[in-house]
């Protein structure tokens, strides 16, 4: 039987790989960064059950990596796709780790070493946290090796590092290798599955919310890595610039979604990953104050009402019909104030807040397009891949043999993700299965 | 279609309005009384028969667009708002004046038909054409100076500076004697008959002189312009003279001297938010002084306090007095691009009745007097 390619590593990717694995099938999971994991692999909690993110996820990554029949592909990108169903030939473009992966115990002992240590903000962490030039994008990482920037790196980008290069020396097992080549590799394979997840989109262009501005204005991804207890600040909640925890908190509803000017859709998560946020700082502070300001819930999921209920009536969160106009900050101590139409008296109301977490849209990465082309499939009006038929055929692409899951497809939360995932798995099994019988009977 | 059959909910399509009330959160005159855009577009969409027009809360807003820069259907309030005000003025509805009628009588006046004027008298010993490619629209400066006397806005500091500024590099422009109101305390305060009839005029006159471009020291003329215009068959080049000035420095045609004088820039509505026109007076100011910006610029920028000289009351008072106390904590000079923002500031800056804390001492001085002054400077 064919092998397929999955692209993406995220959860939906992890899961389609495993499916598909435990079928027998040979899998190539191909991630354009480091370390297979995604988005959930940022999260703290998953509601409505509250369960740690990375500790559900973290065994599905070491059984990917682990897995007999999947090989991944980090640092890879697939720059053509030839063929068709059952036969199609992938090319997969793997950048320079500048690590040999085989040698690499992920000990640590270079990214101590770098010159650049601390200096380069860090991907993971939305940059709340530094890294060096080397350095393991974070701690669960999978592949658990570590990856040179070439970019910040001061030997590949200027040919010149100090007298001598510290993290080499550092290295017992002579794992770094700064000639390591960019690889091309081909690939054939019957199926594809498609799940390259989302971007976050970036509200610094939405001057009313002062992000980027306001030391504390912070994006709802950011704040999962601050409440996160493996975080930048271990999971203490902290306001600039005295260090204190916050006594008020403002979570704000789509901002950049639902808006006609930019994404006009809806996230589908955010409703709930605030309420779960919300949840978060009372279980961390219970005398903290918490107002979500959306202009309705949208809490559709198994067990998602009672969520809603229990963090309103049990942990106190408050909810406001309303999406504010404005958050300004007082210079000097930078305590913030949110400015709203209070739904019932009709007139302006404000509210200080020392943090404001900003429920910014999810939206498909930069690279879609470029993406969508290489695939030869076609995308909706507002770049996720479209599906050939939204009712009966929700994981196939417009090209045949080609499947898509997750996020990139539309908004949806981590189950639905996943049961597309398996979904995708089941179609692009169905291919093979199809290829083989045909050759069997030719 | 004339502005007054147009409904305003179809035009600006306020029925995507989901009522959020973000246009209220962010308005700065919802902020000191009791007004709320999404209230009004509530009424105009959900009780049509009560004619949102009758209601007097319509003359409250400012027109400053902050409200339509965030509202995530897209609905242009202000422009809902004129077109309300249009259907208020059918009814023999009107705003109140803040200058007793005055400044509106004046515009109306200039909308007659062989009216005679005398508006030149002051470009005594500037460079002028009476017909040429090139117009200087002097707009309302020379009335300003006598209306406003006791504030001493010297505004007509402007037009001869803006001359000043043409004439050193090497342009005569036109400066008319029949030249009307550009018509836009009009336009926004309802009475879109009398806008149209001095657009009319001036487009006509403009054609009579042989005029392709139009040079402006007002955001408010600039916007008209530019836009208003253009909807009624203008075919006209408009430039602000901060862009003008720097095109002429690009050029090497003006030669100006650079300054340490901190000086910080207030956005004008019309010009910035209306029109996008954010960095040319920027860079301008930079070859002539240090620029410095206030938290709230450029797209963010606070309003003035008054629009089209409706509404004048506390709430404007705290406008100003809030933004020139964000002015005075960056810089001592205060830079306008619009003579009404001036006109406005340095009426907040002379109130007695106003207490409290006393705002900073503050210079407010237009761009283009400021550009008149490094060339003179330049000369020494």
């Amino acid at each position: 039987m064919k092998d397929v390619l999955v692209i993406g590593g995220g959860v939906a990717g992890i899961q389609a790989a495993l499916d598909l694995a435990e079928k027998g099938v040979k899998v190539h999971l191909v991630e354009r960064t480091p370390s297979i994991g995604g988005r959930m692999a940022q999260l703290d909690k998953t509601f409505p059950t509250m369960d740690c993110s990375i500790c559900i996820l973290a065994p599905k990554m070491a059984d990917c990596a682990d897995h007999p029949n999947i090989t991944v592909h980090t640092c890879s990108e697939l720059t053509a796709l030839e063929g068709e169903a059952g036969k199609f030939r992938a090319t997969v473009l793997g950048h320079a780790r500048h690590v040999d992966a085989s040698k690499c115990t992920g000990c640590g002992k270079c990214v101590e070493a770098c010159r650049m240590k601390g200096r380069i903000p860090n991907e993971f962490d939305f940059g709340l946290r530094k890294r060096g030039a080397i350095y393991l994008p974070f701690l669960q990482a999978v592949p658990r090796v570590m990856n040179i920037d070439d970019k910040r790196c001061l030997l590949l980008r200027t040919g010149k590092c100090g007298d001598k290069q510290l993290c080499k020396e550092a290295c017992e097992r002579g794992a770094i290798d700064f000639d390591q080549k960019d690889q091309t590799v081909a690939l054939d394979v019957g199926a594809v599955v498609v799940a390259t997840g989302f971007d976050i989109f970036d509200p610094s262009g939405m001057f009313e919310y002062g992000y980027g501005r306001f030391a504390n204005v912070r994006t709802a991804m950011e704040y999962e890595r601050l409440i996160c207890a493996s975080g930048p600040t271990g999971g203490h909640l902290e306001v600039e610039p005295t260090k204190e925890h916050p006594r008020s908190m403002a979570f704000i509803q789509c901002v950049g979604a639902r808006d006609l000017r930019r994404s006009p859709f809806c996230c589908s998560v955010c409703c709930m990953y605030a309420t779960k946020e919300a949840v978060l700082v009372k279980e961390h502070y219970p005398d903290t104050e918490c107002t979500i300001f959306n202009v309705d819930m949208r809490a559709l999921g198994k067990g998602f009402e009672e969520f809603v209920d229990r963090a309103r009536d049990e942990y106190g969160v408050r909810f406001v019909r309303a999406r504010p106009g404005q958050v300004t900050e007082d210079p000097g101590t930078k305590k913030l104030t949110v400015w709203y139409e209070d739904p019932e008296l009709g007139k302006v109301k404000s509210m200080p807040a020392d943090i404001v977490v900003l429920a910014t849209a999810l939206v498909p990465h930069p690279g879609t397009a470029a993406l969508a082309k290489v695939l030869g499939i076609e995308l909706d009006e507002h770049m996720f891949f479209k599906v050939k038929d939204p009712l009966m055929s929700p994981v196939e692409s417009t090209r045949p043999g080609v499947f898509i899951a997750g996020y990139c497809e539309t908004p949806k939360d981590i189950p639905e993700s996943v049961a597309q995932a398996s979904g995708a798995a089941a179609r692009a099994y169905e291919v093979l299965a199809k290829e083989k019988g045909g050759a069997a009977r030719a | 279609m004339s502005d007054q059959k147009k409904d305003p909910v179809e035009e600006t399509k306020a029925y995507y309005c989901v009522e959020c009330g973000k246009c209220t959160g962010i308005c700065p005159v919802s902020r000191g009384t009791d007004y709320s855009p999404r209230r009004m577009v509530k009424r105009a969409l959900e009780e049509p028969e009560s004619d949102v027009a009758r209601d007097p809360q319509i003359w409250n807003c400012l027109t400053c667009k902050l409200c339509g820069g965030v509202c995530p259907s897209d609905v242009d309030y202000i422009d809902f708002i004129k077109m309300v005000r249009s259907r208020a003025v059918d009814q023999g509805i009107g705003g109140g004046c803040s200058q007793g009628g005055q400044l509106s009588t004046m515009a109306r006046m200039m909308a007659r038909d062989g009216l005679a004027q005398s508006r030149t008298s002051w470009t005594k010993g500037l460079d002028v054409a009476q017909n040429g490619e090139v117009m200087y629209f002097v707009g309302c400066l020379p009335y300003f100076d006598a209306v406003f006397d006791e504030l001493r806005p010297d505004t007509l500091d402007i037009a001869k500076s803006t001359v000043k500024v043409l004439n050193a590099a090497g342009i005569r422009p036109v400066v008319s004697e029949s030249e009307r109101c550009c018509g836009h305390d009009l336009l926004w305060s309802g009475d879109v008959e009398s806008f149209r009839t001095l657009a009319r005029q001036n487009i006509k006159q403009m054609k009579m002189l042989g005029v392709r471009k139009v040079i402006t020291s007002c955001a408010e003329c600039y916007r008209t312009l530019s836009r208003d215009y253009k909807e009624l068959g203008a075919d006209i080049e408009v430039q602000h003279i901060s862009q003008a000035a720097l095109e002429l420095v690009g050029q090497g045609r003006l030669k100006v001297a650079s300054s340490d004088r901190k000086v910080t820039l207030h956005d004008a509505c019309r010009l910035g938010r209306h029109s996008g026109v954010y960095e040319e007076p920027r860079e301008v100011l930079k070859t002539i002084a240090q620029l410095v910006e206030m938290p709230r610029n450029r797209v963010a920028a606070s309003c003035c306090g008054v629009g089209a000289f409706l509404m004048c009351g506390a709430n404007s008072k705290r406008i100003q007095l809030e933004r020139l106390n964000e002015a005075g904590g960056v810089a001592g000079t205060l830079v306008t691009e619009c003579p009404k923002c001036q006109i406005h500031f340095k009426c907040a800056l002379n109130d007695k009745a106003i207490a409290g804390p006393k705002p900073p001492d503050l210079e407010i001085v237009d761009l283009a007097s400021l550009l008149a002054r490094s060339l003179e400077a330049g000369k020494k």
